[in-house]
């Protein structure tokens, strides 16, 4: 996943994301893996899944499934706001949405400012693949979208 | 050459022969002096060789070439099929299929080891040869001799035509078109050469017939015969032209005539040699005609059962291969079609405008229609999972040592693409737990006054809206009380359940999962792993399973299975605030009782319904729907289903209404969810959770 974050231009490595808004801290998705944003819908419990699974909405005919994403990172519930959106990614060949609390752009990051996911050390560093910095404050965590679909693991 | 570009039609191709070649040496081996399959099989082989030698394929070309001297030899009766023959020919065939998925799938070719069978089919073709130099050359090169074979036949009326033309100063050319050996899409190149002709003249007459050329029934070389204004050279210059035409030998068809009238013998006579060695085979004819006898085979008189079989040839020739993804492409937009068409349903109905109503009306009719149509374009007959089993139950019987007839009915019944895709297994499974557990040894079947050859059966039929497929045996049925002894010992039930299960529920058990009553293992089924898994693949296609038995008499397996599981009728219900939409097919009635009418049985609610007890569900706790606002409890609606004869209550909030719902998976993520069999989008656009019926019984 690591490597696939990166991509080479003109001899420098830079990855672009798209950060937004969990709580107080910045999360971003690889842009290569982002396909759309959309606003709050209507979104339909599914009886039995997993709790992470906020459940699914309808996007333009087809049955998307909706992680809670913050419910996945193990942050605190928040209301949702006119700000709240649902970031459509893409792995593979699954679709899913990620509820988050707002989007702040797309952002490009320099390779030589992306610490290595080990540096941060909590229960959830297998979420996160590393911390990238923008300016001297603003820090962008970027997440491992394989390991948070978690298809490999706790699923079934 | 780069093959690349060809490796998926050789794959596909060699497949379909495979599978000819299969079906052919079934059909001998049940019929051993049925010889004109061996005509059949041996072009299916010819065509093999010839696509895998093109390819770079040696090693396959080499085992083909081998089996091929062998069918050389049955079809010229210069030697009997028997068992040592067949198995060495099916042995060929896997090998050869496993070759060709190995080099399907980028692998080697040689993954397995050929020289063995090479040797074997070798032995076979020269040591029951009468003539051990002939049957090679024969078999190698059939293109060839095709040259020899000589002018084609005028019938009366391309006579008229042809002098008609000589006197109006056009020329009649015959043309002999040899494509080279190597050519793969013979039908094209064909079509290639007419098209050129039609630009140059007019094509008045074509051996073989216009329509053989498309299907491909020609070995390397046809006959055209052309009006033309143009030269000679010119039309020469024009075949050539076109790649893999080794030569165009055109000759003057007016000549010809001339020439065929003035020695009317010579012609018939060159007709006639053939037809007389197929006509009397056994009289073992004189060498030099029987090489020529594969190039004349499209006009010598074939046996009755080819014509049957070219008709069933020729209707599938009309018929156009489409990627499957367009497919489902075209069905889900037909789904989107009906959402959008339902929603504005809704609409018209809400604000009364009677005009859109009525438009509507209209449109539903042609939804409907397209519906039907985009649904049967969608259907496989069922034949094409069948076919595989006559060898699968072969081999097997022959490893269990039983002896068995396979009856196969209704290979023609239609279903979805979906279904078809899926239902290989399952069906291959109960067969072989048919075969395994069912089918007593011939010898005990004897003892018990049958007879030797049991029956097995495979069954396909429409039943309502539903496809049904059973799969029979006369054997010794399944023991109510071994599986009620079996479940206990397995800590499955208790004794007191088992005992208050009538017989027909007690061998029901064998479907949940980690049953199995073979006294031993064994390699065919038994690991406990069988029919829990037939069930839950039936089960997620909507369908399910079930067995009727009589000891000593044999077991019924029986497949339900919907026609399609795209579009289905549904009732949606509400709990609380929540939408659910229960299949149609699975709802016996929906009725309106108050708290009274529920009573409890051993813990359990249930509902008496015309003197039957009722077990009830009730959906907001079993879902856990979160209870937004309380119900008002004196009037209970219960939707009453059934799986099989088993019947449930389900217990809702409010009936909303029958509605055509269009099926959508929940994709990876949420698959596997226990009670929830798919989704749906409303006319309203949002998303309703199907019921599984089977999963909450």
């Amino acid at each position: 996943m690591a490597k696939e974050l990166m991509t080479v231009t003109e001899g420098e490595t830079q990855v672009q994301v798209v950060a937004f808004k969990l709580r107080k801290e910045e999360y971003g998705f690889n842009i290569l893996n982002v396909k759309e944003i959309k606003g709050l819908t209507d979104i339909t419990r599914v009886p039995f899944a997993s709790d992470f699974i906020k459940g699914v909405i309808n996007l333009r005919g087809s049955v998307l499934p909706v992680i809670d994403l913050k419910k996945r990172l193990g942050l605190q519930d928040m209301e949702y706001t006119d700000d709240t959106r649902i970031v459509v990614v893409r792995e593979d060949d699954l679709e899913v949405g990620m509820i988050v609390d707002a989007v702040t752009g797309v952002i490009t990051l320099n390779g030589e400012h992306i610490d290595a996911a080990k540096s941060v050390d909590n229960e959830n560093s297998r979420f996160i693949t590393g911390v990238g910095k923008v300016e001297e404050e603003r820090l962008i965590i970027l997440l491992n979208l394989e390991a948070i679909i978690g298809l490999q693991d706790e699923i079934k | 050459m780069d093959t690349n570009q060809y490796m998926e039609m050789f794959l596909e191709e060699s497949r379909e022969h495979l599978q000819s070649l299969n079906d052919g040496l079934l059909a001998l081996e049940n019929d051993p002096e049925e010889v004109s399959v061996v005509n059949d099989i041996f072009r299916n082989a010819h065509t093999i060789k010839g696509m895998s030698a093109t390819m770079g394929f040696t090693k396959i070309a080499e085992l083909t070439h081998d089996m091929e001297n062998v069918f050389d030899l049955l079809r010229k009766e210069q030697m009997k099929v028997n068992d040592d023959i067949m198995d060495t020919l099916f042995k060929t065939i896997d090998s050869l299929e496993q070759m060709i998925e190995s080099v399907g799938a980028g692998g080697p070719e040689d993954v397995v080891d050929i020289t063995s069978f090479a040797s074997k089919l070798s032995a076979l073709a020269s040591g029951k040869s009468i003539s051990e130099a002939e049957p090679a050359p024969a078999a190698a090169a059939p293109a060839p001799a095709a040259p020899a074979a000589t002018s084609i036949e005028y019938s009366d009326t391309d006579k008229d035509v042809i002098s008609e033309a000589a006197n109006s100063g056009m020329r009649v050319y015959h043309i002999k078109v040899t494509l080279s050996s190597s050519c793969v899409l013979k039908s094209a190149r064909s079509y290639m050469v007419m098209n050129a002709l039609d630009q140059l003249g007019e094509v008045v007459k074509s051996v073989p017939s216009a329509e053989d050329l498309e299907q491909e029934k020609f070995e390397n070389s046809f006959d055209v015969v052309v009006v033309t204004d143009a030269e000679m050279k010119a039309v020469e210059e024009a075949m050539l032209a076109i790649s893999e035409v080794d030569s165009a030998d055109i000759t003057d068809a007016a000549e010809e005539i001339k020439a065929s009238e003035a020695a009317p013998a010579a012609a018939p006579a060159a007709e006639a040699a053939p037809a007389a060695e197929a006509a009397a085979p056994a009289a073992n004819v004189p060498v030099p005609a029987a090489p020529a006898a594969p190039a004349a085979k499209p006009v010598a008189a074939p046996p009755a059962k080819k014509p049957a079989a070219d008709a069933k040839k020729l209707k599938s020739g009309q018929s156009v291969r489409v990627d499957i993804e367009k497919l489902d492409t075209l069905m889900n937009l037909m789904g989107e079609l009906v959402i959008n068409k339902v929603r504005l349903e809704q609409i018209g109905t809400t604000h009364r405008l009677t005009e859109l109503t009525e438009t509507l009306e209209q449109m539903d009719r042609v939804t409907t229609d397209l519906q039907t149509v985009v649904m049967k374009v969608r259907m496989v007959p069922v034949g094409q999972v069948f076919n595989r089993f006559p060898r699968m139950v072969r081999d097997l019987a022959k490893e269990l040592g039983k002896e068995l007839n396979l009856t196969i009915e209704g290979e023609e019944t239609e279903l979805d693409r979906t279904v078809i895709d899926e239902i290989g297994d399952p069906i291959m499974h109960l067969l072989r737990n048919s075969l395994d557990h069912g089918l007593e040894h011939p010898d005990d079947r004897e003892a018990k006054g049958k007879p030797r050859i049991g029956e097995v059966g495979l069954i396909a039929r429409h039943e309502g809206n539903n496809v049904v497929i059973m799969v029979t045996d006369d054997g010794k049925g399944i023991d109510a009380d071994v599986i009620r002894r079996k479940a206990v010992e397995k800590g499955m039930i208790s004794e007191d359940e088992a005992n208050s299960l009538d017989d027909a529920d007690a061998v029901r058990l064998i479907f949940l999962p980690g049953f199995s009553t073979a006294e031993k293992i064994t390699d065919v089924s038994g690991r406990g792993v069988g029919m829990d898994v037939v069930r839950s693949k039936i089960e997620t296609l909507g369908g399910h399973v079930d067995v009727e038995t009589k000891i000593d008499e044999g077991s019924v397996f029986k497949i339900k299975l919907p026609l399609t599981l795209a579009i289905i009728q549904a009732l949606l219900v509400k709990v609380q605030e929540e939408m659910y939409a229960i299949p149609l097919g699975s709802i016996d009635s929906t009725i309106n009782i108050t708290q009274e009418d529920i009573k409890t049985v051993r813990n359990k609610e249930v509902i008496v319904l015309r003197g039957q007890i009722i077990p009830i569900i009730r959906l907001g706790d079993m879902l856990n729907v979160p209870r937004v606002h309380e119900t008002d409890s004196d009037d209970i609606f219960v939707v009453v289903v059934h799986i099989g004869e088993r019947k449930a209550g389900i217990v809702v909030d409010n009936l909303i209404g029958q509605q055509e719902i269009v099926i959508k998976t929940l994709g990876k993520l949420l698959a596997g969810l226990k009670v929830i069999s798919g989704a749906t989008v409303l006319g309203d656009g949002r998303v309703a959770m199907i019921l599984d019926v089977s999963a909450l019984m």
